[in-house]
């Protein structure tokens, strides 16, 4: 376990690594994507409140997760890479930090969309909402950051920083709706009973969304890695024999490596 | 096993009419899914295609 997180630590690894899982994921991904939206769109039963308004559940939840999944990963990377000065850390904050805010837009824009109907408000400065949004600010920050700082070892650094900084904000958003009085309702609890308000058959879908939701989230941190090693590595031999090796397929985006 | 909730397209369409709520969530993951995906292939390509170029050009010299 730990000499192969070690060989993940090395660009070249992560690079071949993540070609030979890239297919896998794909498949699994999109599979749990499409029987997870075709079953919570068409064959959950509607909430006896908000009818067939609540299907925006199975985006909006792991929208929300992958919102907190994808910081705690870059808080991770962040660790890492100011204790141990593990290079690769710094590629993988970077890449995942465009897949979190994206999500959190996703989170905030569902969110949205729900509260019309159900809230009588698309907005509302209450704490739940407030700390989502500033999460996004976050992540943009980030970003930002990054791109402002021209010498790369200083601008990983300051992300890094920054990211831990901006770790505050999560056990913000998770107990909002326990330590304020929000607008938003807290975490259902995941029953088994058919008897209860959030049985089986309203939860097992979002199951299927939400793996799906963590699958496509590493499709994107192995690709945006992906590009940023070649990048960093185009001067060394292994990305040289990679390129212009005869059976050499790295600019296929399944990246099937028939080489590694 | 789950039965489908609706009796025709049409009903589907509408969502019990939350359409205009529920259409434009699953669209925006549409986009959410493509901007994952896309960019980083679109630019995989441009990337592999530029080092090779400098590649092949420093064989040349």
């Amino acid at each position: 376990m730990w000499q192969w997180l070690y060989k993940l630590g090395s660009p070249k690894w992560f690079y071949t690594i993540g070609n030979r899982v890239l297919p896998w994921l794909w498949s699994i991904t999109g599979l749990l994507l499409v029987v997870g939206i075709i079953w919570g769109l068409g064959f959950s039963p509607p909430d006896y409140q908000m009818g067939d308004n609540y299907r925006i559940i199975y985006l909006h939840v792991p929208a929300a997760g992958l919102m907190k999944g994808s910081f705690y990963m870059m808080a991770l990377c962040s660790a890492a890479l100011l204790i141990w000065k593990i290079k690769m850390a710094d590629i993988v904050a970077k890449a995942v930090a465009p897949i979190g805010a994206m999500a959190t837009l996703l989170m905030l824009v569902s969110g949205s969309l729900w509260g019309i109907p159900t809230w009588g408000t698309w907005w509302i400065w209450d704490a739940r909402l407030t700390s989502s949004l500033l999460q996004f600010f976050i992540f943009v920050g980030i970003i930002a950051l990054r791109s402002a700082i021209e010498s790369r070892d200083s601008a990983a650094k300051a992300c890094a920083v920054l990211t831990l900084v901006g770790l505050v904000n999560i056990p913000i958003i998770e107990y909002s709706v326990e330590w304020w009085n929000t607008l938003h309702q807290g975490a259902s609890d995941l029953s088994l009973r058919d008897s209860s308000a959030n049985p089986p058959e309203i939860w097992i879908p979002a199951f299927f969304t939400g793996f799906g939701f963590i699958g496509l989230f590493f499709i994107g941190l192995i690709l945006r890695s992906q590009n940023e090693i070649l990048l960093r590595e185009r001067r060394s031999q292994w990305v040289k024999d990679l390129l212009l090796g005869d059976n050499a397929k790295a600019d296929t985006v399944s990246g099937i490596d028939t080489n590694a | 096993m789950p039965e489908f909730q609706f009796n025709s397209l049409a009903e589907l369409l509408n969502m019990g009419g939350y359409a205009q709520y529920v259409w434009p969530v699953y669209l925006f993951f549409l986009l959410f899914f493509l901007v994952t995906v896309v960019p980083p292939a679109y630019s995989r390509r441009k990337i592999v295609k530029q080092i090779k170029a400098r590649l092949r050009r420093e064989e040349n010299q």
